[in-house]
């Protein structure tokens, strides 16, 4: 059995379904908005964990779902807040806690998605997993600033953590405020030239699309390509190494032929982008689960 | 540890040994004494910092291209202390403050402190092994433990855990037996120590403390803590001497 957690009327959600509908996949999903009338059960003792998950008066054993897709929410380094009900919220800790340490293949764990939350940690790891990163530079000092943009020519500023904030270009309107970095140091990265490829990982599978810029003003659109085999390798065993069976990682294929890692997303939309590039996406992921249930 | 210690300034300064507590924690405060005699005689200091001042420090940390990163950061009323220095990091961490930005910043205060959490875990992370708890395998700069992860985990590795659910209440607790690394102490540790060992190992924790309730030959499971007290003297040696000894490898590592 595949449990599927989140949102019906998001897209990657909505595809996913009609995947495993489309090649019979047995599945139940969860949906988020009906967690006040779904229970949890859960106890631990000599013999191990055991559970069941109750839906509207259904009830799954929690070791029968070999497979779980669960995109409840973006992933932060702030714990779950805002205006849910309390037994809701204890209901999604209590999911998030089993899905830490279910015995099922799980795309993807709170834990390992967590670790993606801070943005100069997931730059670190990238490259401890053998790809280029951009130079990348944190600093309270405002001259620092200064010899690294002389070095590297462009430079962007993006937050330290997972923070949502977009990343902007250092200009002679940031150098103005500067002084504020004694306060709140901020990161810094070289600019990397190139042709932006996005891959997405699913299982041992590397899909790749790159995209094509098309007339002033016109959208860019995404187009399917096939990357090195080494890129390939690299990316699969990125992914794993970080504990996420499905990933979206952004690359850039440089002039010079090579490919830096600009960041890895733990729980990457593909609904788009699927759309828009033909790759297979869901497809794929439909039968990572179905494999493993 | 990815570090690159030709940086200036680093070269000649001694190894450090962090110990990040706050005021209250007076079992850092012992293990930190304790550590100060044990590393007597090496080229190393022991420093301990309180998280509240890191908001406060002036910090460079840098990423190459190869991802290989060094920090510097200079804590109020010290010298820089570069990445390269550091021995061992005993991370008590409960809170980390962000000092009141100024009212023209425009960044809230919770970004701000996203931020500079998201920066010391970076740092520490860089720290690798060398780190207790090691952030190499949980992601969390204050350590997070959850019932259900270390009930798992220790009815796995063969230890009596109490039948509990999710939502049990605390239930009182008489023995322990405390992990530090590869030693154990505590009232139970020659019955458990070696399965507590193993829990810990398989949780990627090098310090825990394990709670049980005794009644009469049996014990049961019922807490698993990676914030203990450390109050008494069998355990801070314990913590003192793991300490000693990721910083005396760390020592021999930079000198092979």
């Amino acid at each position: 059995m595949i449990l599927v957690y989140g949102r019906p009327q998001d897209p990657c959600i909505a595809r996913l379904v009609g995947a495993l509908q489309t090649a019979g996949g047995h599945y139940r999903l969860l949906d988020i908005a009906a967690l006040a009338s779904t229970t949890l059960h859960l106890q631990v003792g000599p013999q191990g964990m055991a559970g069941e998950l109750v839906v509207a008066g259904v009830r799954t054993a929690l070791a029968d779902m070999r497979a779980v897709f669960a995109r409840p929410s973006q992933p932060t380094l702030e714990p779950i807040s805002g205006s849910i009900p309390e037994p809701t919220r204890a209901l999604q800790r209590q999911l998030e806690v089993w899905l830490d340490v279910a015995p099922a293949l799980v795309v993807n764990r709170p834990a390992a998605m967590q670790a993606q939350a801070s943005r100069l940690l997931q730059t670190q790891r990238i490259g401890e997993a053998g790809f280029l990163v951009p130079p990348t530079l944190v600093t309270s000092d405002v001259d620092e600033v200064r010899a690294f943009w002389r070095t590297h020519g462009r430079v962007v500023s993006r937050p330290i953590s997972g923070s949502p904030a977009v990343a902007t270009e250092l200009d002679n309107a940031w150098l103005s405020h500067m002084h504020r970095l004694a306060e709140l140091p901020a990161q810094f990265q070289a600019y990397v030239t190139g042709v932006d490829v996005r891959v997405y990982v699913v299982g041992q599978q590397a899909l790749a699309a790159a995209i094509t810029l098309a007339a002033t003003g016109a959208a860019p659109h995404w187009v399917a390509t096939t990357l090195p085999p080494a890129v390939t390798v690299h990316c699969v065993a990125m992914s794993q190494a970080m504990g996420l069976p499905l990933s979206g990682i952004d690359l850039r294929l440089q002039p010079d032929g090579r490919y830096v890692c600009l960041k890895i997303n733990p729980m990457p939309a593909f609904s788009d982008f699927e759309a828009k590039s033909g790759l297979p996406i869901a497809a794929a992921l439909a039968a990572l689960l179905m494999d493993a249930a | 540890m990815p570090t690159q210690p030709d940086h200036a300034g680093a070269g000649l300064a001694p190894g450090v040994v962090l110990v990040l507590a706050h005021a209250s924690d007076t079992g850092a405060a012992s293990v930190a004494a304790s550590l100060r005699n044990l590393l007597s005689g090496l080229p190393m200091e022991v420093w301990t910092v309180p998280p509240e001042i890191l908001g406060r420090a002036a910090w460079s940390h840098t990423v190459d291209a190869y991802g290989r990163s060094h920090t510097r950061v200079v804590i109020p009323g010290r010298t820089a202390l570069h990445s390269s220095q550091i021995r061992a990091v005993f991370n008590r961490i409960q809170r980390l403050p962000m000092p009141q930005l100024s009212l023209d910043h425009p960044k809230g205060y919770n970004y701000a402190a996203q931020e500079l959490q998201a920066l010391v875990l970076s740092w520490l992370a860089a720290c690798g092994d060398c780190v207790v708890q090691t952030l190499r395998y949980q992601p969390w700069l204050i350590p997070q433990l959850t019932l259900l992860q270390w009930a798992s985990a220790a009815a796995r590795c063969g230890l009596p855990v109490a039948p509990c659910h999710t939502d049990t209440r605390a239930v009182p607790w008489d023995g322990t037996v405390l992990v530090a690394g590869t030693l154990t102490t505590g009232v139970l540790a020659g019955r458990l120590g070696i399965a507590c060992m193993a829990t810990a190992q398989n949780l990627g924790f090098t310090l825990l403390e394990f709670r049980f309730n005794r009644a009469g030959e049996c014990a049961t499971l019922v807490d698993v803590s990676p914030h203990p007290a450390l109050s008494d003297l069998e355990d801070i040696d314990a913590v003192a001497r793991c300490l000693a000894d990721l910083a005396e490898r760390a020592l021999v590592e930079e000198t092979e």
